[in-house]
């Protein structure tokens, strides 16, 4: 028992049964900071793009607005300089040879009319200034004058009012780059319009300084063009003009491959239109350039970051490392190193608990060790004991044995020659008590002997091997028969008795001592009948011998398995008491149940239970 | 061979008991032989004798002797080049298994019990006597 505990605590020893567990997965030192990592990104990407997204909205509108302002800036320069040019148209209109050259005779020019005329068409080249009558008819004109009035529904509104003039589209001369519009104003007679005057100028002369100032005002890059409303004639600035694209839509667009925010506004009394646009490219790069900046600036945030996580899943893991590897360690048996956190938070608390634990264990691991010390210092010392009551014993045995039996031998052995060679001198009564004297000499010899054996039976190892209980019973009633072939006995033996585990030679002194004890308590039986057999029984199923002997009164029947103890006279019955004592020993050593049933008279029946044998005979 | 002793000495009977010694001798006595058995009362005696004195033909050997044992005279015996053959025969009040087992072990010839019946121990000691010096051929050295 000692050495089953001592080899039951040694074996959960190391690492045997508590094996380090290995860690799955990715650790959390690694998980922090990723998703710390990870967060500031996705965080910083969010605010960027609102942040983007405003700013550039701002940009547009801003652009938008500088583009309005522009536009209608143009707009207003030129319509300033179409009314100069139509005020100048006026002033010469109201002179008296305009009137007089419409109603003086035809073919005679005044010579005040034509200087006048002159004075408006200028040196420059392509200019014409004539004279029409109400019937749209040319009077007067500068030399080789070819333009053409306006319809005559333009011309409506110069008959309502004195003040108004009429500017027509902006047409072209052929294929020729050069762009030309007409100007008409009334001419009038006591407030009655008695013909008009009209010039045609080519666009762009001294339109440089209006380049100049818009260049000012929206950036070099923007472009500025004007046209028909109709869309028909249409030309860039600076003139002399080239072909270029309208820009008609007052949106985002792509013009000679560049992407331009663009506005048109409408030139008040003409039919023309100005447009700006400014390519987005520049209002865009500072938005770029805030692109860039804030990216780098994420970088290092979220390295910024992914570094404080790290630093703090470091915080966090190698208070978790160390109390992990404390507790695999107390796990497995080990003594866990104390944890020294000086931390007062969570981890600090999970510290602390399992120091506490830790104390615990150990101490119930050393009241363990204490407890099973003592237990295998109890049981040597029993083992110790109980050897030592042991040899005790076979000492005593082997006393009895030798000791006891040689002053009987010399008892029987001098009364023998007492009787042998001094007959003559013995009366018959001294006789009888020599006689009487050797009997219980023998008698208690026999004594010893089974005394003895029954001791043995305690310390004799029983094997647990099956046993052919058919053969034991035949063996023991041969031996019986043959030991007095005078008895007459009527054998009843139960053909397969079923086989038993246990010590043959044991389980046949049973066998012995019962059917002994039948031939004997028949003898005054004329016609004994002896019955070996097996039966199931209240306690189970046993085996039985049954006679028709004498019986006995079953209120002794807890003494019948006692040592020395007899139911029946020695001078009826010989014998020592210790038979049944023996059979009860051997069935008990066996884990089995004997008992009997009797009645005086009436024969007995010993039962014996028996673990039987599952398997094969022996 | 010079006898020392006369007759000629056959049997050595090693027993501390006197009142045994006087009946073995008596049953000897029935095949005649108690003349010639020389009786010593212990282990140490039996060794000496062996050693100085003739060799007898059979050695009656009680286990239970002052001084030295009778299975240790047993043993001396066989450790003797010279008495290995000698005939020894156990005879004993002790049943005891491990007795019988380590005489027999120890290379006796034969393990008796004293019977306490003295009708049985005449019979056996004589049987023996008979046996050992009449029956049986032993070698002489």
């Amino acid at each position: 028992v000692a050495t089953n505990v001592l080899e039951h605590t040694t074996s959960r020893a190391p690492g045997n049964t508590v094996s380090r567990t290995r860690q799955r997965g990715l650790s959390i030192r690694t998980k922090l900071p990723l998703g710390v990592a990870l967060l500031v990104t996705l965080a910083s990407a969010a605010i960027t793009a609102a942040a983007y997204n405003r700013v550039e909205s701002m940009a547009l509108q801003s652009a938008s607005d500088r583009l309005i302002g522009a536009a209608t800036q143009v707009s207003d320069l030129l319509g300033r300089t179409v009314r100069q040019r139509a005020t100048a148209l006026q002033q010469a209109a109201r002179t008296p040879a305009m009137a007089g050259t419409l109603s003086g005779a035809i073919g005679v020019p005044p010579a005040a009319a034509v200087a006048t005329l002159n004075a408006l068409a200028g040196p420059a080249a392509g200019g014409q200034v004539a004279i029409f009558d109400t019937q749209r008819d040319m009077k007067m004109g500068t030399n080789g004058a070819t333009l053409q009035l306006p319809e005559q529904g333009l011309l409506s509104p110069i008959a309502a009012d004195r003040s108004a003039f009429v500017v027509g589209p902006l047409v072209r001369d052929g294929d020729r780059p050069e762009i030309f519009y007409t100007m008409a104003v009334g001419i009038f007679e006591e407030e009655r319009l008695v013909g008009y005057l009209a010039e045609r100028r080519m666009v762009g002369t001294g339109q440089n300084a209006t380049v100049d100032l818009i260049s000012a005002l929206i950036g070099e890059e923007a472009k500025l063009t004007f046209g028909n409303v109709a869309g028909d004639v249409w030309t860039p600035f600076p003139v002399p003009p080239v072909t270029g694209s309208p820009v008609l839509r007052p949106a985002v667009t792509v013009v000679d491959g560049r992407t331009m925010a663009a506005r048109v506004a409408p030139i008040a009394g003409t039919p023309w239109v100005t447009g700006v646009a400014l390519p987005l490219a520049p209002v865009l790069a500072p938005l770029r350039e805030f692109l860039r900046g804030a990216i780098t600036t994420i970088t290092v945030i979220v390295c910024l970051a992914a570094l404080a996580g790290w630093v703090g899943s470091r915080r966090i893991t190698m208070p978790l490392n160390s109390l992990t590897d404390a507790a695999e360690a107390l796990a497995a048996g080990d003594s866990a190193p104390r944890l020294d956190l000086s931390r007062s938070d969570e981890l600090g608390r999970l510290a602390s608990s399992f120091n506490t634990m830790t104390e615990r264990v150990t101490e119930s691991r050393h009241a363990l060790q204490r407890s099973v010390d003592e237990l295998e210092h109890r049981v040597a010392a029993r083992t110790a004991a109980l050897e030592s009551a042991n040899k005790e014993l076979e000492a005593f045995s082997y006393s009895v044995s030798h000791d006891l039996r040689a002053p009987l031998r010399a008892v029987t052995g001098f009364a023998k020659i007492l009787v042998e060679d001094h007959a003559a001198k013995l009366e018959p009564s001294a006789r009888e008590c020599v006689d009487v004297i050797a009997e219980r000499a023998r008698h208690m010899g026999q004594l010893i002997d089974d005394l003895l054996a029954f001791s043995r039976l305690g310390r004799t190892a029983i094997a647990h091997q099956p046993v052919d209980m058919n053969r034991l019973v035949r063996r023991v009633i041969d031996d019986v028969v043959r030991a007095d072939s005078s008895r007459v006995v009527n054998w009843d033996v139960q053909a397969a008795l079923p086989p038993a585990t246990g010590e043959p030679a044991l389980l046949q002194q049973v066998f012995a001592n019962l059917i002994q004890n039948a031939v004997k308590f028949t003898r005054t039986r004329p016609d004994a009948v002896i019955t070996v057999g097996f039966t199931a029984t209240p306690r189970g199923a046993a085996y039985f011998v049954r006679d028709t002997g004498v019986g006995f009164d079953m209120k002794y029947a807890d003494r019948l398995f006692g040592v020395f103890q007899r139911l029946h006279a020695q001078q009826d019955f010989e014998g020592t008491g210790v038979g049944l004592a023996i059979v009860h020993r051997i069935v008990a050593r066996h884990g089995g149940e004997v008992w009997a049933d009797a009645a005086p008279g009436q024969g007995a029946t010993f039962y014996f239970t028996l673990p039987t044998a599952p398997g094969e005979i022996a | 061979m010079t006898p020392a002793i006369a007759p000629e000495v056959e049997i050595l009977l090693v027993d501390d008991d006197p009142h045994d010694v006087k009946l073995t001798l008596r049953a000897l006595d029935q095949q005649h032989l108690a003349n010639r058995v020389h009786v010593v009362q212990d282990g140490e005696e039996a060794l000496e004798y062996l050693r100085d004195m003739a060799r007898p033909r059979l050695v009656l050997l009680d286990l239970k002797l002052p001084k030295v044992s009778g299975l240790e005279v047993l043993a001396k015996v066989r450790e003797d080049p010279k008495l290995k053959t000698l005939p020894v025969v156990i005879l004993t009040s002790s049943r005891e298994e491990p007795d019988v087992a380590r005489a027999y072990d120890l290379g006796a010839n034969s393990y008796i019990v004293k019977p306490v019946d003295f009708e049985q121990f005449l019979r056996a000691v004589s049987d023996v006597g008979m046996y050992w010096l009449l029956i049986n051929q032993s070698p002489t050295t």
